[in-house]
């Protein structure tokens, strides 16, 4: 007890030194968080975003890029896929049930899709899950809205709101479709996937939005929003689709078939396979940021040996007079483990702060940028054995100097050069 | 006899030649010695023995009937804490402990002492008292301190718990003539009402009336190389 307030005041006496040590070690601590809750929450928000859907359908790209738009609704399709070859692969004897996407407006910075009521019956996320209404229900008028729930939450709409869908993923005013209002009916409970970014519409919606548009801009002629509902809706082409099978056992033999469709050139991949693939490409992305932040830590543990040692001389009055007072070898090595635990835990504590308001700060980032969802999480039993093992470490580093000090305060005996 | 030194001899490590060799020295009980001699001739290694903080490569070394050189290092500096109180020539006290503090340290390591001291802050507060530091400096900072002030502290740190032997290696040294006379004065005074045994360590001929004993280190110590002490002086003169 007494020495523990000894190696305070010490400490405290040269905070400046061990102050900084103990902000390089906080920042390697954040950084070992951060990356480790990505990684874990990440890989799982990743690989949840969709299930049971055994091929995503759309126009020949790549792989990645048709997962991408489709599923994670980042970046554009180059290619649409028409409505024909959609009804004519939806009518296979091996299809169980297939779900329109058509994307390409946006409302407030999210992505509007359209799709019909079948999406809200088929769409799994989270190993098998199926979406869930917090507030109102599906759509049924042509002109309503089913909104992810993070669209309401940040634009705080309640059921029954009004909201004008954006032409383009860039709202301007001269793209804007306000003549044609949509009505929230219905809220969805949160999934961690970017179905909470997301407003639903129908697809004939879509067309009705479209009606008075041609090749993307305005069109002079004006087609009020009650006359297209008079009008014949249905749409010609779509985006992607998500298609379940009957048998999953043919999913090879319905992706060849698709791939070497005649009509036109379509790519038939496997939702869950290729996300594996993508989170690999990421993965070493992670594995490298892991050693990364496992250098810093190992540099800021370094960082603390060097101002431990840099103190060594002069401290060396202080031990030649603790030791005269009757101090033991173990408490002057006592004394440096304590001030490094002191300096790591400090770090610990500053880094495990530190790390929540980044991860506070990254989840809407990335969520947006990547799609991937995080929660903030309390540290977990690997989380705390990294905690651990860094003061286990400063302890480790911080006898060196305790035993230099030790040896020092014997040669030194009395004699002190001033 | 509470000191007794017998066939003791002590090199440094590195060193040809012993720093000391001293036959036979005994200090009684109560006695205040002074030990003189000139600089670098082996003072202060004398009192790194005394105190166990080196051992003695030959002899035998009691200190209130116990050989010290034979105790295991954990109880020398067991021993240290408990029966000896130590001055240096300055910078006795710890920058960042309070006045208060710096006296209490002794009794920190030594349950004998801390016993001893009884309440060991009012002790700590009366024996600074007696050392002329007045009360509104015991939460002070040490830094704020005189010199001679400072060194009256350290008389106070080496007094509490009454132990045996107070050593002392040229605690006057960087004193005016004043405050090295009142030091000297409240020193005495303190280490007879306790019964305390004084070493006291100086090259300040101008003092060695005021004790009852007077030792030249170069009459006890065997050694007879003033030379290589001055050939050693030279070298470390050199290597600076
Ligand atoms: N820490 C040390 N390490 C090695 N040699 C030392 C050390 N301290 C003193 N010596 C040697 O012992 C000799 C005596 O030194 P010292 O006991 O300090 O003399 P004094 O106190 O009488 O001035 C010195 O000349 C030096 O060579
Ligand atoms: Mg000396």
């Amino acid at each position: 007890m007494k020495l523990l307030k000894i190696a305070f005041k010490s400490a405290a006496n040269r905070k400046t030194g061990l102050i900084l040590a103990s902000v390089s070690i906080a920042l390697s601590i954040m950084l070992l968080l951060v990356v480790d809750t990505i990684r874990k929450q990440g890989k799982s928000s990743f690989v949840n975003t969709i299930s049971q859907t055994d091929l995503v359908v759309g126009a020949r790209s790549g792989p990645l890029n048709l997962l991408m738009y489709s599923v994670f609704r980042i970046g554009n399709a180059t290619n649409n896929v028409s409505w024909k070859s959609y009804q004519e692969i939806a009518a296979f004897p091996e299809t169980d049930w297939t779900v329109p996407l058509s994307l390409g407006d946006s409302h407030k910075g999210f992505r509007v899709l359209g799709t019909n009521q079948d999406y809200f019956k088929y769409y799994r996320f989270a190993g098998g899950k199926n979406l869930a209404f917090a507030k109102g229900k599906q759509f049924d008028d042509l002109y309503d809205a089913v909104l992810g729930s993070e669209v309401a939450k940040k634009l705080s709409y309640k059921l029954g709101d009004k909201i004008t869908l954006a032409h383009g993923l860039t709202s301007t005013k001269f793209a804007e479709h306000g003549d044609k209002p949509f009505r929230v009916s219905g809220i969805l409970e949160r999934t961690g996937t970017p179905v909470d970014q997301t407003v639903h519409v129908s697809l004939q919606a879509i067309e009705a939005i479209h009606v008075d548009w041609l090749s993307g801009s305005p069109s002079p002629i004006k087609i009020s929003a009650e006359k297209a509902r008079e009008m014949k809706l249905n749409p010609k082409t779509i985006t992607a689709f998500m298609l379940g099978l009957k048998n999953r056992t043919a999913t090879f033999r319905m992706q060849r078939k698709i791939n070497q469709y005649r009509a036109e050139p379509l790519l038939a991949i496997l939702p869950g396979s290729t996300l594996a693939i993508l989170w690999n490409t990421l993965g070493n992305f992670e594995k490298i940021l892991v050693a990364i932040a496992f250098l810093v830590l190992l540099s800021g543990l370094l960082g603390m040996l060097t101002t431990l040692l840099s103190t060594l001389n002069e401290r060396r009055r202080e031990m030649a007079i603790l030791r005269t007072v009757g101090a033991h070898a173990w408490h002057i090595i006592a004394l440096f483990l304590l001030e490094a635990f002191m300096v790591v835990l400090g770090g610990c504590i500053l880094g495990l702060i530190a790390s929540y308001v980044v991860q506070l700060v990254a989840q809407p980032l990335l969520v947006q940028l990547y799609g991937i969802h995080i929660d903030i999480m309390f540290p977990d039993a690997e989380q705390w054995a990294i905690i651990g093992g860094a003061l286990l470490l400063g302890l480790f580093f911080s006898l060196l100097p305790g035993l230099i000090a030790y040896r020092r305060s014997l040669q030194d005996g009395l004699v002190l050069k001033v | 006899m509470i000191i007794r030194l017998k066939n003791v001899s002590y090199c440094w490590p590195g060193q040809q030649q012993p720093t000391l060799n001293i036959p036979s020295l005994e200090v009684e009980k109560g006695e205040h010695l002074f030990l003189h001699g000139p600089s670098g001739s082996g003072k202060t290694t004398l009192l790194n023995l005394l105190t166990g903080i080196n051992t003695p490569q030959s002899g035998q070394l009691e200190i209130l009937e116990t050989d010290i050189a034979k105790l295991s290092e954990s109880k020398r500096d067991r021993f240290r804490a408990d029966h000896l109180g130590v001055i240096f020539q300055q910078f006795n006290l710890l920058p960042y402990l309070s006045v208060l503090d710096n006296v209490l340290l002794s009794c920190d390591f030594s349950k004998t002492r801390l016993e001893k001291a009884g309440n060991a802050v009012e002790t700590a507060k009366q024996l600074l008292l007696d050392m002329e530091i007045s009360g509104d400096l015991l939460h002070s900072k040490v830094s704020s301190l005189s010199m001679g002030q400072q060194q009256r502290v350290a008389v106070a740190r080496a007094l509490i718990g009454n132990p045996e032997v107070i050593i002392a290696d040229e605690p006057t040294s960087a004193l005016d003539t004043d405050n090295r006379d009142r030091f000297l004065d409240l020193l005495f005074t303190e280490s007879d009402k306790h019964g305390s045994t004084l070493i006291f360590v100086s090259h300040d001929t101008q003092i060695q009336h005021r004790f009852n004993r007077m030792v030249s280190l170069a009459t006890i110590n065997n050694v007879d190389n003033a030379s290589d002490n001055n050939q050693i002086n030279h070298n470390q003169a050199d290597a600076k």
